[in-house]
């Protein structure tokens, strides 16, 4: 019997050591965005919200509501924008590659590019 | 030095299977001094484990449930109907005295969850032992779709920056671990408080992430009545420099703040209560959760026991 416990003990050290990992989710490299170009939120952001994220970001759904009508205002608050430092807006941490949200929608590469840059550029509602 | 501590933290509840079983083959001491009665109501304290284990051969099923936050008000009744609920379903078994195994299945990121539990100690009623000890241990498997992995690129190296980032998916990386060791005292018939530290580890991360993080933990029950107690919880994420792989947290943990009302028989106990963690088994509350109970980040939510006797 006792040979028995030590057999358990041993195989849950083993399964535990083995399987220890110390991985990361990697990001892509993104197509680089010329500076003078301005992304306008209706013609790119928008659009963008409305490809992936309003089935859940929507009027009686999860917050912030991210349909056409109502996504600037409730995102032009410093909850999910920061200016000063684009990189850490919430509505950017939480799709961008290698940083999403568990669980949550990821954007590819380009499209964060192109969201961080809107960010950026003051984030505006143009 | 480093992974020694980490081997330790996470084989020690594991260990429990060897050394609860030659519990029982131990002489009794010759004066009984017993285990107090009721502790707790059941294995549960909102999201944490308590040192309650019912008697060997108890199956125990659980529910625990939450909803979406109340940030969006009536709109969607303060996160009843939201989109953004969790649900876990698990069973445990008490396979020894004060030991107990569990497994659990929830819906956010399909996590299968394996559980054991050891009460080491039990608070005794002429105060021999003036504590209970508990020691929790939490394996769990991702179980999320082959093509969400797929749609990623990892980093097998130390550093989430490092340039060489086209490796490829390994089953290793869906595991994640959470040890825990909990003291907790039963102060009088109403007052029962426990107190606690954590170890989680998640195989993979993203770059902003940490792969391990030290928790502490707080939490007790005022019973106000022979069946309803009031009950809380507090789980914090420790910022320690030492053990981040960071160089500044962009997204670290928000601790996870919780109050209920629990109402108990002898074979149920039902929890409700306001808190703030989306996730329900602990690693993931740990790690991932960025509600924040100071910006409408609280959310109802509920676990109901029953327990069966064979």
């Amino acid at each position: 019997m006792k040979r028995g416990k030590f057999a358990i003990l041993l195989v849950a050290v083993l399964l535990t050591a083995a399987a220890c990992h110390y991985d990361w989710i990697a990001a892509e490299a993104a197509a680089p965005i010329d500076p003078d170009q301005e992304v306008s939120f209706s013609a790119t952001i928008l659009p963008l919200f409305s490809e992936n994220c309003t089935s859940c970001h929507k009027g009686g759904g999860v917050a912030p509501n991210l349909t056409p009508e109502s996504a600037y205002s409730q995102i032009s608050t410093s909850k999910y924008i920061n200016t000063g430092s684009p990189g850490q807006s919430l509505i950017y941490r939480a799709v961008a590659p290698g940083m999403s949200l568990p669980g949550h929608k990821t954007l590819t590469s380009s499209q964060a590019a192109l969201l961080l840059a809107w960010i950026s550029q003051g984030a505006q509602n143009n | 030095m480093k992974k020694i501590i980490i081997f330790l933290l996470l084989v020690l509840p594991f260990c429990a299977i060897v050394m609860a079983q030659d519990e029982t083959t131990e002489p009794e001491a010759p004066v009984r001094d017993r285990p107090v009665r009721s502790p707790w109501e059941s294995g549960y304290l909102i999201d944490n484990p308590t040192s309650l284990i019912p008697v060997k051969n108890t199956l125990e099923f659980v529910i625990q449930h939450k909803f979406g936050t109340i940030e969006n008000g009536r709109s969607d009744l303060w996160g009843l109907y939201a989109a953004g609920s969790n649900i876990r379903l698990g069973l445990n078994y008490v396979l020894f005295k004060n030991f107990q195994v569990g497994w659990g299945i929830t819906k956010k990121n399909m996590y299968n969850d394996f559980s054991a539990r050891w009460t080491l100690l039990e608070q005794t009623r002429a105060n021999r032992v003036p504590v209970s000890v508990t020691l929790y241990g939490v394996m769990a498997i991702d179980g999320r779709s082959q093509e969400y992995y797929d749609g990623m690129r990892y980093n097998h190296s130390s550093d989430p920056y490092h340039p060489l980032t086209t490796y490829s998916y390994r089953p290793g990386q869906r595991l994640s671990y959470f040890s825990q060791l909990l003291i907790g005292r039963k102060f009088s018939e109403r007052l029962s408080l426990q107190a606690g530290a954590s170890f989680t580890h998640y195989n993979l991360v993203a770059r902003t992430g940490d792969h391990d993080k030290i928790g502490a933990h707080l939490g007790g029950r005022f019973k106000f009545s022979p069946q309803s107690s009031l009950i809380f919880n507090y789980d914090v994420p420790l910022k320690i420099k030492n053990i981040s792989e960071q160089r500044e947290w962009i997204a670290h943990p928000k601790e996870n703040l919780a109050l209920g009302l629990e109402v108990s028989t002898s074979t149920h106990a039902f929890q409700i209560y306001l808190g703030t963690a989306d996730g329900i088994i602990p690693q993931d509350q740990m790690l991932f959760n960025q509600n924040d109970w100071k910006d409408k980040g609280l959310a109802v939510g509920f676990v109901i026991t029953r327990l069966w006797n064979f």
